[in-house]
């Protein structure tokens, strides 16, 4: 065998190992319950409970946002975000939280929206505008 | 049915047209294919197959150029009948962006990447024509899958490609259809405002360029290698590859600088599945660069170039269906959404994968490949080495964007076995950046230390220990500099742990090395300038990334203000808030926005930095505008487009992360004002409202000047108040211009003004409808006998009958068949003999009964009817009404106060220092595959 060969081979040995500790980021997505059982972040797929409250005022605090989520099992927390509320955030379908469980609130440290793409299914715009 | 209607003013010829040229296109893109194969099979005519080849290959390339043509003409005219011209084109949208709209979707980025293989292709037969029968059947090959791409052929169930050339109204269902002129009544949908910048117009042909480019040293290797040529083609491979690393890096960091210039990513690498999918076949590339220089010094590794290549070639496949398949879009915040046309997709990828793999085993045995074992310090050993650390770069990456393939193909197993394995399912990592940062930084860190080091060995090396005393000595210098260098930068990054030691010290070795290198042996060599140039430039640019990704800073804090419930530090003081004309301190700046433009649909906010010493003094000051950017339609901004200020030493980046909910939409403003406690008075002109903070006085009415928001127009009957608002603590007056419009004599549109300062809003009363258009019973009417040209007297005003118009403009008039109208021009002048009004009533016969449709001019106060015409006599009778006297001397008021304010901006600020050293690195490293390219040139001529 050549030493290019077991340096090939070095190198793959080296991509599994590394893919394998890499792994441990590849998390599957936890509920609410699995929040409370641990300190440490995770990430949970919900829907938005769009009957309840989503606050952010920026004229009180442009760094609080709170809004609440239903998680997989149906459980729904308040959800905080020392953040900017985001664009489009009404409209999503599906909303993943990345945080930890602080309380009762559920303190989020990045957040990603599923929105139907605004500028597929639109309906046609007809020429005349409509008005108030 | 719609298919029944005859519709008017479309425009289809040039569709059907555009199509047939596209299914001629791919029709020959096959004919050029197989003769190119036949050409290389049947040696007799050689010559004459590849005629045929070429030939073919031409007409595919004109019909592509002209189905482009045809389908930017549609676009430039407007023809909304077509579904992607009404998809991405709207009448307001400028020349400029009609490229980007080109190449928003699918189809169109389709014939964009199609085009540039035509353009390749054309070239290479003409520079490298020694080639062209070995390498053209490939690239045809590769045509004949691009071009099926927008075929938009259905054949049975089977739908293959999507065409541009499909009509709207075969893709969309809707009432409009079933009118015969619905052109009429439908706008273009025009393209999406996020992608309404001039990045977007230069950046997807780059990066398609270097698509189109990286599949032709795959052709040149895997044709000739199909050829049995086995070995010469090392040549126009690297000079081919060359091209496509340099091109394909070039349009990757304009993608980097466009998120970090006008996206409000915050950066300029976000490790996105889309900015990674154009990342891995680069890397490739590169490393098949290394392999492909060993090929042509040392006679090696002529399989391994080859299967570099062609891996990179399939990686821009994958990287086409990762982003159009929409598996990423879970993931990614710019990939296309699904298209249907992944089984198309994924039929292109595996073709070319068996194509690969077959030339590779037919005729890998015949490669030659060298038996003995590179020694251990020479230079294709190491240069062996970089390669595959830049191949495992490239795995780790697939891996982690590839999550979804893999969740997609458990589903596919768990459907066989009729079992849901969806709790096999990962997902992507919860902080991507970090994810990859700590993998990558390690082949950085590899990369970083050899890249130098490898430049001083050399071929076939067989006494090493010879070698090192000679070149130890530049080793030992590059050593004794970097290592201060490095301790100096890792004081100025500031990096923790062992990482980010090794890192900077490997970049900063990788950097010295490099310029011993170039100035070892006494004077500057030339040949070695390229590679020196990409690898110092790599080493600059990995202390530009360490600089401006640890050393970022959020300045938009301010600890006095910001609230204390906040339980996380490092999140909590990212944003601060700016009212209008009120300094702010932030770290230690004082940002004052006093003024926001709207420019087209963007709303420039300017912000005036103010820099602050510890001594309080002010030492710099300069001026941002970041911006929010409206939809097309005006109803709710889409996004925010931030600033930078660009120094050499760091960059100040600011973006705005909110506005105020009724600035950020249009149906909450309307909401919002809708809950405003609006106060209603009635008073005459020159009254005084006495209100709990201030005082307003209704100045006069008037029909000259209105809100500064509101754009006359014809048919439009407006009106103002000017309400004066004074604030007798702070002396602060604001002149409100209410104004109430009535459009069309149909609807009644607002515009309130409102005062931030007074936190005051002041709007018309609802009576003002009756004062713009009122009822007849408040009007007294007196009978007017007028003949044409005739002018009386109707105090305070004379009426004079200037005309009679067949043509009639009032817009309460709608036309009937057998309708005989007449519209009367009456001149309302005052007592000076100034134009105050004209009427224009129209009298109307229908049905044999005579109609009246009344004119109403508020400043006038007059109204007039015209209600007979004497055909004997040509005398005509008006009726003119004007005012009683009570409606007119009291105006409704509504005032609502300590309304919350609504000039304010959330603002985010980010100082990024070094960030130039990755722009500068960044741009060496392309530019040292220009610089190769051009000594190999002028050396070969030499």
């Amino acid at each position: 065998m050549k030493k290019i060969h077991i340096a090939a081979i070095g190198i793959l040995l080296v991509a599994l190992a590394l893919i394998f500790t890499a792994s441990q980021d590849f998390s599957t997505y936890a509920s609410f319950k699995d929040a409370a059982a641990t300190t440490s972040q995770v990430k949970i797929v919900g829907e938005l409970a769009k009957d309840k409250e989503i606050y952010y005022d920026p004229a009180e605090d442009p760094n609080y946002f709170s809004f609440h989520v239903i998680d997989k099992d149906g459980v729904t927390r308040k959800v905080v975000m020392n953040r900017a509320k985001p664009q489009d955030f009404e409209m999503s379908e599906q909303i993943v939280v990345t945080g930890k469980l602080q309380g009762e609130e559920f303190m989020a440290s990045d957040i990603l929206l599923k929105c139907p793409s605004k500028y597929k299914d639109e309906e046609i715009y007809l020429r005349a505008e409509t008005e108030e | 049915m719609t298919e029944n209607i005859d519709y008017i003013g479309e425009l289809l010829w040039p569709g059907e047209v555009g199509h047939y040229l596209i299914i001629t296109a791919f029709v020959a893109a096959l004919v050029s294919a197989i003769a190119y194969v036949l050409s290389n099979s049947d040696r007799d005519n050689h010559d004459s197959w590849k005629k045929i080849g070429r030939y073919s290959f031409y007409v595919h390339g004109v019909t592509i150029i002209a189905a482009i043509v045809i389908l930017f003409s549609l676009m430039l005219n407007h023809r909304y009948e077509y579904n992607y011209v009404w998809a991405h084109v709207s009448d307001d949208l400028p020349f400029k962006y009609m490229f980007s709209a080109f190449w928003e979707d699918q189809e169109g980025s389709f014939l964009l990447w199609t085009f540039w293989q035509v353009i390749i292709s054309v070239v290479f037969i003409k520079v490298s024509s020694r080639w062209e029968a070995s390498t053209m059947w490939i690239m045809a090959l590769i045509q004949v899958f691009l071009s099926s791409m927008v075929l938009g052929l259905v054949i049975g169930d089977l739908q293959i490609g999507s065409s541009p050339f499909n009509l709207l109204r075969e893709e969309n269902a809707s009432d409009v259809f079933a009118t015969a002129n619905y052109l009429e009544l439908i706008q273009g949908r025009g393209l999406n405002p996020l992608l309404q910048n001039y990045w977007m117009v230069i950046h997807p042909p780059t990066l398609f360029l270097g698509f189109a480019l990286t599949s032709i040293p795959f052709a040149i290797s895997g044709g000739a290698i199909a050829t049995r040529q086995y070995t010469k083609w090392v040549n126009p491979a690297l000079k081919w590859g060359l091209w496509a690393a340099g091109i394909l890096g070039v349009g990757i960091l304009m993608g980097g600088a466009w998120a970090y210039e006008a996206l409000s990513f915050g950066g300029y690498w976000a490790w996105d599945p889309v900015e990674n999918s154009s990342l891995v076949p680069w890397l490739i590339l590169v490393a098949a660069i290394h392999t492909n220089v060993i090929a042509k010094s040392v006679r090696r590794s002529y399989k391994m170039t080859y299967g570099m290549y062609a891996l990179a070639f399939i990686m821009v496949l994958y990287s086409t269906f990762l982003t159009r398949s929409g598996l990423t879009a879970e993931s990614s915040a710019h990939a296309f959404t699904s298209s249907g046309m992944e089984a198309q997709l994924l039929a292109f990828i595996l073709f070319f994968i068996g194509l690969g793999l077959w030339i590779f085993y037919t005729r890998g045995k015949f490669i030659p490949s060298s038996k003995e074992d590179e020694p251990f310090w020479s230079r294709e050993f190491w240069m062996y080495l970089g390669s595959f650390v830049l191949i495992l770069s490239t795995i780790l990456i697939t891996f982690t964007t590839s999550i979804p393939v893999f969740n997609k193909i458990i589903d596919f197993f768990g459907s066989i076995a009729g079992q849901d394995l969806s709790s096999w399912h990962r997902t992507t990592p919860l902080d991507p950046i970090a994810h990859y940062n700590r993998y990558q930084l390690w082949i950085a860190v590899l990369i970083g230390l050899m890249a130098g080091t490898a430049q001083f060995l050399r071929y076939r090396e067989k006494n090493y220990k010879k070698r090192f005393r000679k070149i130890g000595r530049d080793l030992l210098i590059s050593l004794a500099i970097s290592i201060p260098l490095a301790w100096i930068g890792l004081k100025w990054v500031g990096g923790q742990g062992l990482g980010y030691v090794l890192l900077i010290f490997a970049a900063t070795y990788g950097f010295m090395t490099n310029i011993v290198y170039l100035f070892s042996g006494f004077k500057p060599n030339a040949k070695k300038l390229g590679s020196v140039v990409s690898h110092a430039g790599f080493a600059i640019m990995i202390w530009g990334v360490m600089a401006s990704g640890l050393q970022k800073t959020y300045i938009s804090t301010n600890p006095f203000v910001m609230r204390e419930l906040v339980q996380d530090e490092t999140m909590a003081n990212q944003n601060i808030l700016l009212y209008k004309d009120i300094p702010m301190r932030m770290s230690n700046y004082e940002a004052l926005y006093y003024k926001d433009t709207l420019v087209r649909n963007e709303r420039l906010y300017s912000i005036r930095f103010t820099e602050i010493d510890q001594k309080g003094n002010r030492v710099d000051s300069f001026e941002l505008s970041p911006s929010s950017v409206y939809a097309n339609d005006f109803s709710e901004v889409v996004s925010f487009n931030p600033s930078t200020d660009r120094r050499i030493e760091k960059d100040i980046f600011t973006s705005i992360s909110a506005l105020p909910p009724e600035v950020m939409n249009v149906s909450e403003a309307q909401k919002r004002e809708k809950e405003l406690p609006y106060e209603e008075y009635d008073i005459p002109i020159g009254d005084t409202i006495y209100l709990r903070d201030q005082v307003a006085v209704l100045k006069g009415v008037n029909f000259d000047s209105y809100h500064q928001d509101y754009t006359p127009e014809d048919s439009d009957i407006a009106v103002s108040a000017d309400v004066l608002l004074i604030n007798p603590e702070s002396n602060f007056t604001f002149l409100a211009k209410p104004t109430m419009v009535i459009k069309d004599h149909r609807f009644v549109v607002h515009y309130p003004a409102k005062s931030n300062k007074n936190r005051a809003k002041v709007r018309l009363g609802e009576g003002f409808v009756n004062f713009l258009y009122p009822k007849d019973e408040d009007l007294d009417y007196h009978k007017l006998i007028l003949e044409k040209g005739q002018t009386v007297s109707f105090d305070p005003y004379t009426i004079t009958l200037s005309g009679l118009e067949k043509e009639i403009t009032h817009p309460e008039y709608e036309a009937e068949e057998g309708d005989i109208a007449v519209q009367a021009i009456l001149q309302v002048h005052n007592k000076s003999g100034i134009l105050v009004d004209v009427l224009e009533p129209v009298f109307v016969i229908r049905q044999n009964q005579p109609n009246f449709i009344r004119d109403f001019k508020p400043r006038s106060g007059l109204a007039a009817n015209f209600i007979k015409i004497d055909p004997g006599t040509g005398k005509m009778e008006f009726m003119i009404g004007e005012r009683t006297q009570d409606a007119s001397d009291r105006f409704p008021i509504r005032i609502a106060e300590d309304v919350s304010r609504s000039d304010f901006i959330v603002l985010e600020a980010i100082v990024f220092p070094g960030i130039n050293l990755f722009w500068l690195g960044s741009s060496l490293m392309m530019a040292g595959f220009f610089i190769s390219i051009y000594l190999r040139r002028r050396r070969k001529r030499a």
